[in-house]
Formats: structure tokens, sequence, C-alpha cells
């Protein structure tokens, strides 16, 4: 054997260069010019320059490499190219698919970020804790968020893990603005530690001190320009109703806007140091938010382990009547620190600040938008692999030229990266277009500037290339296997397996949007369920006007006679509790006869309420005027209360219940059939009707139908004449009803849209695979034809196998999709029994939709003049 | 008319020098006694690769040494379009000597 010599190792490298070993004589060259300075300058000196020129060697050799790649790629996207313009129909149904898939992904994926983003722009948002408490009382269950004013300090006093905390007092005020008019303004008392926890912050003022001082606030700069009309405020003062006479209050800062991800909104705050200390002085009060920051290193749990002494120590004695069953204290309430991340996707029923998100909704949308895009993949493997045929011949060609395996799956796999960023702009246009309809559709707030963040180019990028390369994958391998020879050699192969894969594949596409067609149904089947079942009470022509206490004590009495003037007024009640307003409290009833005591929900509301809300009254009657005593003594219990006492409604009528020596006992005076004041996901609670003639919240007027607008004008009048400067703000009751259900109307509305869309990306696969047999069978048809086969009989051929495939998706999607939707009623007390109808339904329509799609291409082909046909080729 | 590139041109020279066919280690030798200056073998492959492409240089593998175990050589040959470029080139060189005061051929 010949040897030069040389380093071993570095020869070892120098072989690693495959284009020099293979185009050069790499190592001959090395070895000769190392003998050379062997013999002239010595072994060292020709080590040393072996070592040093492989070394050197290596950056070029990678430019030669790189600049070889981009030679083939640009051929390569040329090919691309070519293809893409030579079959447009495929190449447009692949890249629109694959484009419709990734907007919906997009779209889809900006609303989940956006939902996941809540109160996440606090800098310590993960150690910020709303302090809430739960009530277990034998048969009610309910999270409080509020609590007692008190708590904050003792809180600050008993834990030194709770660096600070806050309380949120929201009330409404009446401000005078600098044209001496009159708003309402809902603002919150809060401890000037607010500026320590949240980042809230102000824009102008120092954070410090701004609401330290009692008879402080601070306010946007737009509610600043509306109050004062200029926007430089700061030591100026506003003028509130501040029980009853106008007080002033200093202006010290101007809030930033409260951005649009958070959980609590407001734009002005004003120092509940401007309370005294008695307003606060009930340990036993819920009326306001509190929230803690902890210290690093603090773990949660720990902290609401030690919180059980606040329980025992602090509010047991104030709680005592709750252990009165016998119970332990820590089995009837618990403390609970809540994250503020969690509040907009876990809100409480009870007392919520805001209407919040839901994760049952981000965990359906995460699924579609990860089905509709793999539908969409589905669509372009299938497309592909049928197309293997023509591109076989291209495969096979650059086979015998001497492609590598390797080389013509990366041309592949260039090829459909490429059809996917195609898709990708096109995805960007679509998302630009949708995303005002989907934010006017499911109330978002999403915008383009989203989506330019980094995080989400990259995300972008990355489903795009991992989208590209999946659906590449496939046809790549599929179609490097064929052998060249008998691929040239002009037979066809269109291997059994093969069909079976797309079939396979169209099945599944199916499948899903069975799936998606048949949670339409149901959802729609069970909103319509939901908007027209009787609740119990008659939700139409009640016009609902919040009010005050004090507005109710000051002139209610003489509102209502003036409107009782009107023939168009039915009715006129007051009540602190309307059906659809999640603020309810509880308390325990004890009578003499059962040994335990019943948790009724109570009801505060004013004569007529019965009469206004249409409630049935089963046994005894309701709350009169002409009975004196019904004012403080008497009760009405509703069904489900009279249930758990044991009575029926005729028993209950008399019952007595003691309350204690000074108080006369409380009379249950009459029974009301069951109604849903809650939202149909919870079965009726037993509640209690107390009368009281100054129950504040809202003011309920039944109105005939017709004329509304004369009707409104007349109450509005009456109310300015009577609460001058008060605030006129009406709703109706079947509107504040249909607000329990928006998170399932939005569903509604996600089904209809996404299934729509699911089925276009799968009927666009269909159509193009129909397209596809047509045209293999262009021969079969024509010798068909010839021998006097009819139109008709022709497209059944056709159509035969995709009407199979439609029918046994209908047949594998019917269970997952009844088993799901099952689930999703288990949300609603109330709800739809599933017949067969939605299973007739949904496989009636995906087979009236793949029909349409498989169709045309059918009677195109069937239509064909066997002369033309037979001539093809 | 071609105008080469100066690295080209020294390498299609020293070809023209070594009687218009050399295998590596000799060119290489040659162009850094033209020019001056080491040359790493990676640059000169590249260069080469240039040259094939555009047809100025011509590359063959030799027959194997005869030894057992002997291995072949790459051979570089000079194309007739290369000479005509280099030739190009160097008329070229010519034109500008001459019109410089003080650059003149033959000095």
């Amino acid at each position: 054997m010949e040897n030069y010599g040389g380093p071993v190792l570095a020869r070892w490298f120098l072989k690693r260069m495959s284009a020099y070993t293979e185009r050069h004589s790499v190592v001959t060259d090395f070895e000769e010019t190392y003998s050379d300075i062997r013999q002239s300058q010595g072994i060292f000196k020709a080590i040393c320059w072996y070592w040093m020129n492989t070394l050197k060697s290596i950056p070029e050799y990678l430019k030669l490499v790189i600049t070889w790649r981009l030679i083939m790629l640009s051929n390569y996207l040329k090919i691309t190219f070519r293809n893409i313009m030579k079959n447009k129909l495929f190449s447009f149904i692949n890249i629109s698919g694959l484009a419709i898939g990734l907007a919906i992904c997009l779209i889809i994926s900006l609303w989940v970020q956006r939902e996941l983003s809540y109160d996440r722009f606090h800098k310590n948002a993960s150690r910020i804790y709303r302090v809430e408490r739960e009530l277990f009382r034998d048969n009610l269950y309910s999270r409080w968020p509020i609590g007692s004013g008190q708590y904050k300090q003792l809180l600050l006093d008993d834990y030194p893990e709770i660096e600070h905390a806050v309380r949120f007092w929201g009330r409404g005020f009446a401000i005078k603005d600098h044209k001496n008019f009159v708003h309402q303004q809902r603002l919150y008392a809060v401890d000037n530690s607010v500026f320590e926890i949240f980042d809230f912050g102000l824009e102008e003022g120092i954070e410090q001190t701004a609401l330290a001082e009692p008879r402080t606030l601070v306010l946007t700069r737009k509610k600043a320009i509306k109050y004062f009309g200029i926007d430089d405020v700061i030591g100026k003062s506003l003028s509130l109703q501040w029980q009853g006479k106008p007080v002033d209050f200093k202006v010290t800062g101007i809030l930033r806007e409260v951005p649009e991800n958070s959980h609590i909104h407001f734009d002005m705050l004003m120092s509940i140091a401007s309370y005294p200390d008695e307003a606060f002085a009930n340990l036993r009060g819920n009326y306001l938010y509190i929230y803690v920051l902890i210290k690093k290193g603090t773990s949660r749990q720990a902290l609401e382990e030690k919180l059980k002494t606040f329980v025992s120590g602090r509010l047991e004695p104030v709680y005592g009547d709750l252990t009165a069953q016998g119970l332990g204290i820590h089995e009837v309430l618990k403390m609970h620190l809540f994250p503020i991340t969690d509040i907009h996707l876990h809100p409480s029923e009870n007392w919520e600040l805001e209407p919040g998100g839901s994760v049952n909704s981000v965990y359906i949308f995460s699924t579609i938008a990860v089905f509709i895009l793999i539908l969409a993949c589905i669509n372009f493997i299938n497309l592909s692999t049928a197309r293997a045929r023509k591109r076989a011949k291209e495969v096979s060609l650059r086979k015998t030229i001497g492609a590598g395996k390797n080389q013509l799956r990366a041309q592949f796999l260039q090829e459909s990266a490429m059809s996917a960023f195609i898709s990708l702009v096109i995805a960007l246009v679509l998302c630009f277009l949708f995303i005002p309809i989907f934010n006017q559709i499911f109330s978002a707030k999403l915008s383009m500037d989203q989506l330019f963040q980094l995080k989400n180019l990259i995300f972008l990028l990355g489903v795009t290339l991992a989208a590209g390369i999946l659906s590449g994958l496939y046809p790549a391998f599929y179609l490097t296997r064929f052998d060249p020879a008998t691929v040239l050699k002009g037979s066809s192969f269109s291997g059994k397996s093969q069909s079976a894969f797309r079939k396979n594949m169209v099945v599944f596409q199916f499948v899903i949007s069975t799936i998606l067609i048949f949670g339409m149904f149901t959802v729609y089947q069970q909103m319509r369920y939901i908007q027209t079942r009787s609740l119990g009470f008659d939700r139409e022509n009640v016009v609902v006007i919040p009010t005050s206490s004090r507005q109710i004590t000051k002139g209610f009495d003489s509102l209502r006679q003036e409107l009782m003037q009107n023939t168009q007024i039915v009715s006129v009640s007051a009540a602190a509790d309307l059906p659809g307003d999640p603020r309810y409290s509880n308390g325990a009833f004890r009578h003499r006869d059962l040994e335990e005591p019943v948790n009724l929900i109570f009801f505060t509301v004013d004569y007529d309420y019965l009469d206004t809300l249409k409630l049935e009254i089963l046994a005894g009657r309701g709350f009169s005027r002409e009975f004196s005593t019904d004012a403080g003594n008497a009760v009405i219990f509703n069904e489900a209360a009279v249930k758990r006492f044991g009575w029926t409604p005729e028993e209950a009528v008399g019952k007595q219940f003691e309350r204690g020596e000074d108080n006369p006992p409380l009379k249950v005076l009459g029974v009301v059939k069951d109604f849903n004041f809650k939202s149909l996901h919870t079965a009726v609670e037993p509640i209690v009707i107390r009368l009281s003639s100054n129950a504040g919240g809202f003011l309920s007027v039944r109105i005939f139908p017709g004329n509304l607008e004369k009707t409104l004008g007349f109450i509005q009048q009456k109310w300015e004449s009577i609460f001058s400067g008060e605030q006129f703000d009406y709703s109706f009751l079947d509107n504040r009803i249909q607000q329990l259900y928006t998170k399932e109307k939005n569903m509604q509305n996600i089904f209809v849209a996404f299934s729509g869309l699911s089925i276009l990306v799968a009927c666009l696969g269909l159509f193009g695979l129909a397209a596809f047999t047509a045209e293999i069978k262009t021969k079969e048809i024509g010798v068909r034809k010839v021998l006097g086969a009819s139109s008709f009989r022709v497209v059944t051929l056709l159509s035969k196998e995709f009407v199979r495939w439609v029918i046994l998706a209908n047949l594998l999607a019917w269970p997952v999709a009844y088993w799901l939707m099952n689930e999703w009623l288990q949300n609603f007390a109330y709800r739809i029994k599933m017949g067969w109808l939605v299973f007739l339904v949904s496989g009636f329509l995906t087979l009236c939709i793949a029909t349409i799609a498989f169709i045309f291409q059918a009677l195109k082909a069937a239509l064909a003049n066997p002369v033309d046909s037979l001539r093809y080729e | 008319m071609v105008i080469l590139a100066v690295k080209e041109e020294i390498i299609l020279s020293a070809l023209l020098m070594l009687e218009g066919s050399s295998s590596g280690a000799p060119l290489r030798k040659k162009v850094i006694e033209l020019s001056h200056k080491e040359i790493v073998y990676g640059t000169l492959y590249n260069l080469l690769e240039v040259l094939i492409r555009k047809g100025y240089v011509t590359s063959l593998k030799s027959d194997p040494t005869p030894v057992p175990g002997g291995r072949s050589k790459t051979i570089y040959t000079i194309t007739s379009a290369g000479r005509q470029a280099l030739q190009d080139t160097l008329a070229m060189h010519d034109r500008i000597r001459r019109k410089i005061p003080g650059f003149e051929p033959g000095r």
C-alpha cells in the first residue's frame, strides 16, 4: 500500500469533505505536498502544514457546499412553481385548504393567548391573590370573593408572609361635572397599597401617597376631561354626592387606562381612608374585595394552611351559627388565596366583578383549531399521493440520473414547505379580513398587532413549517420508494395500499366534520330549549331599573302610584334580588320539628313582586298591603324549600319559625312554584322570599306589550320628576336573562362557524380526489359508455365509493359525538334528550355536502363524449 | 470577450505553464510560485470548481498508480475556452499597461 504518511486524525477530517474526495483527490494531493515539505523542511514543519491546511480548508469546504445547496434550491423552487402552475386546481385546493386551516389556527391561538394573558401584565402577578372564602352548608355551596373591610389589617397583623394588602370597595356616586351635569359614576375606594401590589399605576402624581389621605381621588385622563373639561387637574377638587351632601375630593393623580385583559376595570379610584373606621366595624360584612401580595418564596398552600387559624381565631367568634349543626368550623368555612391570573377563566358564580371567560371554551377552541389544521394537512397528503402517478415519472428520471433518495425527499419536503408558506401569506390576508368578523361574533378584542409579536411570529413560522413538513413527509417517502425501471417502462402502479391510505384519511376528515355538525346541532337544540323553556315566571315585558335603597325610601311609593296611573303599566315592584342577577346570599332556617336547620337563599322583595314576575302561588297567598302583619313577619317559600323541610305546600303554609325572645316568629305565608332564578345550568335551589319595604336594588315594572317607546318615555319622565338628577338606566328582564347564556351563545356561534369551515376544507379535499378519480377512470368510462352504459350508471359507479366512505365516517363519528355532547349537556340541570333525529340530520347533512363536492366531477366525467375520452393519451 | 478574475487567471496561467494539465499538488506549487502567496487546498478546489462550471477546465480521475492499493489522482486540464479567456485577459493587461505612463510592458 502506498503510504505518504501525514497525521492520521487530520486525514480523517479531510476524508469527511466528501465533495473534495469525490471530485478532487484531496488526500493524495495533501500527502504529495506533505512529503515534499518533509524532505525539504523536516517532519515537524510538514505536520504543522498538514494540520493548518486541513483546518483552513474546512471553511472553504462549507462555502462550497452552501453554494451548491443554493443552486439546488433554486432548481427545486423552479420545479415547485412549475408544478403549482401546471395543476392549478390541485394547487388551489391544496393551498387554500391549508390557508384556511392556518388562518383558523392563527385566530384561535390569538384568542387563546388573550384569554390566558389575563392579569399577567402585573410585575408581581404570580404573587397576587384574592382572598376568598368558601362556605359549605349542608345543601348549599357558595364561593365568596368578597369580605369585610377588617380582613386587611387582621391579615397583615397575623401573617408576616403577606407583604401588602389592598381593599377594593365598589360604589356608585353622583358626580357633578364642569357644566353642572350630574353623572352616575362607579368607583372603587382602595388603599394606597394598590400601587405597590398592582401595576395599574399613575401617569401623573405620586404613587406613594396619592390615595393615602382621606378625600383624595385619582382618575383617568378621559374622565378628567369629562368632569373638568381639561386634563391638567392635579390639585383641583371634584364634588361627589357623599351620603346625601356634596363633598369635595382632591384629585391627586392621573390614572393609567386599565388594560383590556384585566379582570377588574375602573377609571376612578378614591382613598378608602375617606370612610371612617366605623364603616368597617362589622367583621361579618361582605362587601369588598381584598387582594394580597405575598412575599417571595412563600408557598400558597402553606399560607392557606396557616389561614385556618384566621378562620378559627378571627372568624369563628362572629360565625358561631355556622357550627351550630355540630360541624367543625373548618368543614364549613374555608379561606382561599385565589391567584389573580386564574380569576378570568375561573370566575366566581356569585359576586364576581366582571363576567369572566371559560376554560372549557379555551379547550374546545384549541381542539377545533388543531382538528381543522389536521384536516387541511390531510388534504395536502391525499392530493399529493393522488398525484403521485404524475410525479412518479419525474422522480424516476431524477433517480436514473443520479439523485439520491435523501435528495429527493428533501425536494418534496421543500416543495410542501413552500406551498405551506404560500398558504401562510394567504392565511395572513384571511386573518386580516376575518379578525373584525370574529371580534363581532364572539365579542372578542383581537387585533393584528398582537400577531406581529416576536413569539407569535416564531409560533407562526413553526406551525407553518411543521404543517408543511408533516404533510410533505408521507408523499416524500411514498414517492421515492418506486423502482424507476418499472415506472419508466410505463406500467401503471395504482397500488391497493395507497388508495386504502387515502380512504382512511377521507374517512377521518368526515368523522371530524360529522362530530362538529352533530355538536352544532345539539348546541342549537339546547340553546333553543333554554330560550323557550318556561322558567316559572314571565320574563317578557318587564323593565328593570337599578335603584339604591336611598331612592326607594325617598320616593318609591309616590313613583309607584304615579306609574300605576298609566294603563300601559301592569304592576310595579322593587326588589333586592332578581332572577338572573348572580348576587344571592343565604342563611340557615331552623324549625322545631326538625333537627337539622335548612339553608335557604334569600330573596328580598317588596309588595307586588310576585305579580310583577307572574310567579305562580301553589298554596297560601302572596304579600299584601292589606295585612299589616305581613311586614317583617311573613315569608314565602318555594317548592324546593318546602321539599327540603319535608312538607307539602299545603302543610307548609302557616308554619312558624322562632327567632329568639325579642322577635315574633316568622310565619310562612305561601308557597310559590319553583322558578329558575339562576341559569338553567343549576337546578332550582330552595329560596325564601322576604318582604322589605326598602329593598334597594332593582325597580321592576311590568308593562303591556306594544307602544314600548311611549311607555318607557312615561316611566323616564316620572322617574326624573321624582328622583331628579338620578340616572335612568333601564334594561329588560329577558335580555338580562339572555346574558346568563353568553358563553353558550358563543359556543353555538363557534360550532356553526368552525363546523362550516371544517366541512369546507374536507369537501375541498373530496372535490380534489373526485376530480382525480374521474381523471384516472376516463378511459374506463369511455369504454363503458361505448358498450352502452347510461350516464346515470357511470355517476353511480363513481359515487359509490365516496358514499360508502361518508357513511362509514358517520358510523364512526356518532358514538364519539354522542359521548362528547352528552358530557357537555351535563353542564345543564335542564337539558334536551338527544334523539335519533340528530343522528339522522348529521348523517344526512354530511352526505349531502359530500355529494355536492363530488357529483360535479362525476357528472362531468359521465357526460363527456366517449370519443374524446378514448382518444386521450 | 471574457475577463477572468485575478485568481482564476493565475490558476489558468499555472496550468498552461504545466503544459496544460496537472494534478493538484504541482498546480498548487506553481500557483504559489506565481503569486508569492500561500494557498490552501480548499480555496484551490473551490476556484477549480468555478472554472469547471464555467467550462475553462475539465477534471479527470487518472488511473490508479500501478502499485497495490495505489490511488488515483484528479488531473485538471485547461480547455480551449480557458485558453481563449486567458488570452483575452492577458491582452487586456497589455492594453492597460501600454496606456499608463511608467507601466509600459518590457520595463
